[in-house]
């Protein structure tokens, strides 16, 4: 893999502003997407990857304030770069993929309007080479008889081909980067393997490099290259995927990886992590996921622990270091099945 | 689309009916025309025969069979003022009546449109205020009062146009500016508020995605979908403004529907007054057809079967 990188950002936080002072949404979020790369950010609702996402794409409601040592992305801050700029790069080399394509997708508009007016905007085309375009990235994205849908109304489209109309739009002038905020969350399972099929095959032919925000781990095993883990506003895990999905080194990881439903499971009942994630507003001390934690000492009540890395290309942000991925986590009712269930990644 | 439209034409027919049934009754309570009709020294033998003459003592029903199967013909009856076919008078007027409601929502709609997008872009700041402190108490001056200022600011003061009468297009300005107030007073908080939400909408922040610029955003993409209750409200005020505008038209002296209509109420001038609200009903059903297409031209998702 090539490991240059195409987005780097450093110390990423964003607050809110509310009546009686500041929310911290994100805090010292560093990471960063090579080329060529599929990166995967995980996490439960609310955790802060898709703030992540549109940070960096400068898409945040007016309330939200984005701080950044930088943004960098091809070599330009996005943070210091002025507007026309950003407006430059956004739709030509950082596109984004929303996870609702039926509210995404303007319904007074044809598709085909929606669509060159991206191509059109950004290349020295007419109107009728962008419909051109159009066609032949709808038919990329496998859809049949592009013709007629360019003269559709997105409400006249099934949810998987808004879809795939939304991808078309995003990679229609083919970004180095595409941003994908869950973007099978709302499709049902069959439809949603054929769009991540696609991803995968139209990024190896657009060159293009995605970070995939989804809180569904089994996507993150069919799709990622690299895996990051956030918890409250905070990478707590980052690692390639291989190795995640082999000894998963935080506490939640860990525990999101229990909570998912195998295959050959015989016991009735689903892990859970107990407890919910912490309100931005009322974070605990120390690390952020010591409530929930069954590895939780004196000093995790105490001590933010820093990301730290473990092993070339792995970080983990817990002051255990996962009790070196032997914990378990259980069905918060049932004490007696305590042996029985999720160990499969002790 | 073709089907929905005949069904809805044919739809108006019974609404026509039962309107005329209600004009019909309102206005045999209203009172004996010959009261005005003769001198006030006539005899009630006198009164009596032109009663005969002109039906008045048959029974309501057939007299209201025998006004619905003229009006099928066009015939409206004569007015009884100026014995002339009464229809004929009543669209004499209309043009003068449509020149007015024309303009006016010509002015309001240029006015309501920008003011309201530009308060929902700068939502809460001292323009925003302004212009909503003025849209409010756009709704609440009455016409004549702002008729009359309107006269003394522009025709008695700077002379920049006519104080009242019609013929030329500067006649115009001032009543179709007074009856505009009203109208963008009510459009501009409507736009503005459905611009405000609008713009948290997903398909604007996948426009902004897009890299397209924010005036294009907004005047594009979010406010054809602001329209929608706009093109309600226009609808709503197109038969107030021919047929209603009585009190502009007054001030004005403005030879229009609504001055004409409120003179053969005074004069108890029974067919006149029943085709004029004829008129103003159809004018209605009209404007909300024409609504209901509109509709369907701006929102692919509204379908009528």
């Amino acid at each position: 893999m090539n490991q240059e990188a195409l987005l780097r950002v450093e110390k990423l936080n964003a607050f809110f502003k509310k009546e009686d002072g500041k929310i911290q949404a994100l805090k010292d979020v560093s990471f960063q997407v090579n080329k060529g790369e599929l990166l995967a950010i995980v996490g439960e609702s609310g955790c802060g990857k898709s703030l992540t996402s549109l940070s960096i794409m400068g898409l945040t409601a007016k309330s939200c304030q984005v701080e950044a040592e930088y943004i960098d992305f091809q070599g330009e801050n996005l943070l210091k770069i002025s507007p026309a700029r950003l407006r430059q790069l956004r739709g030509k080399e950082l596109a984004m993929i929303f996870q609702e394509p039926l509210t995404s997708l303007n319904p007074l508009f044809t598709i085909g309007f929606q669509l060159t007016e991206t191509i059109c905007l950004h290349n020295p085309v007419n109107k009728k080479q962008a419909r051109e375009i159009a066609v032949e990235t709808l038919k990329k994205v496998e859809i049949p008889r592009p013709e007629r849908i360019l003269s559709e109304y997105p409400n006249a489209l099934s949810g998987g081909m808004r879809q795939r109309v939304m991808i078309a739009m995003a990679l229609v002038n083919k970004p180095s980067l595409l941003i994908a905020d869950e973007p099978t969350t709302a499709l049902d399972v069959t439809i949603q393997a054929q769009i991540l099929f696609l991803m995968k095959h139209l990024m190896r032919e657009y060159h293009t490099s995605i970070m995939f925000i989804t809180h569904d781990l089994g996507v993150v095993a069919e799709m990622a290259d690299r895996v990051m883990v956030m918890y409250a506003g905070q990478i707590v895990e980052e690692a390639n995927v291989y190795d995640l999905f082999s000894r998963p080194l935080h506490p939640y990881t860990q525990g999101l990886m229990n909570s998912t439903i195998k295959i050959d499971q015989t016991d009735d009942l689903l892990a859970t992590i107990p407890g919910t994630v912490p309100s931005l507003a009322d974070m605990p001390e120390g690390c952020r996921f010591h409530p929930r934690c069954p590895l939780a000492k004196d000093e995790c009540r105490r001590i933010c622990p820093d990301l730290v890395e473990t092993e070339p290309g792995r970080k983990v942000r817990c002051l255990q270091r996962g009790g070196e991925g032997s914990i378990r986590f259980r069905g918060s009712e049932c004490p007696e099945n305590m042996d029985k269930g999720g160990n499969d990644n002790g | 689309m073709g089907k929905y439209l005949i069904k809805r034409i044919l739809q108006m027919i019974p609404v026509m009916i039962i309107i005329t049934m209600i004009i019909f009754v309102l206005l045999n309570v209203a009172g004996d025309p010959t009261v005005n009709l003769l001198p006030l020294d006539a005899t009630e033998a006198e009164r009596e025969e032109l009663r005969t003459a002109m039906g008045l003592n048959r029974p309501l029903p057939i007299q209201y069979l025998d006004f619905l199967g003229n009006a099928v013909k066009g015939d409206f009856g004569n007015s009884y003022r100026f014995n002339e076919p009464a229809l004929d008078l009543a669209l004499a007027r209309m043009p003068m009546s449509v020149q007015l409601a024309g303009a006016a929502l010509l002015f309001a709609v240029a006015m309501a449109i920008p003011l309201g997008i530009l308060s929902a872009q700068f939502a809460n700041s001292p323009f925003d205020l302004v212009i909503s402190g003025i849209s409010v108490l756009g709704r609440a001056m009455p016409s004549f009062w702002v008729g009359i200022m309107l006269i003394l600011l522009f025709a008695v003061n700077f002379r920049m146009f006519p104080v009242s009468g019609s013929g030329t297009a500067s006649h115009l300005v001032l009543p179709a500016l007074t009856l505009s107030i009203q109208n963008a007073a009510q459009i501009i908080p409507l736009i503005r508020s459905n611009m405000l939400s609008i713009m948290h909408e997903d398909y604007i922040r996948t426009a902004r995605s897009k890299g397209l610029r924010e005036w294009s955003i907004i005047c594009i993409h979010a406010f054809k979908n602001a329209l929608v209750p706009v093109v309600t409200i226009i609808a709503l005020e197109i038969p107030g403004l021919i047929g209603g505008a009585l009190i502009t038209e007054t001030v004005f002296a403005w030879p229009g529907l609504g001055q004409f209509l409120i003179q053969a109420i005074g004069n108890r001038d029974m067919s006149v007054v029943q085709v004029c609200i004829f008129l103003i009903a159809l004018i209605t059903l009209v404007a909300n057809l024409i609504a209901d297409i509109v509709y369907c031209l701006i929102d692919p998702r509204i379908r009528y079967e």
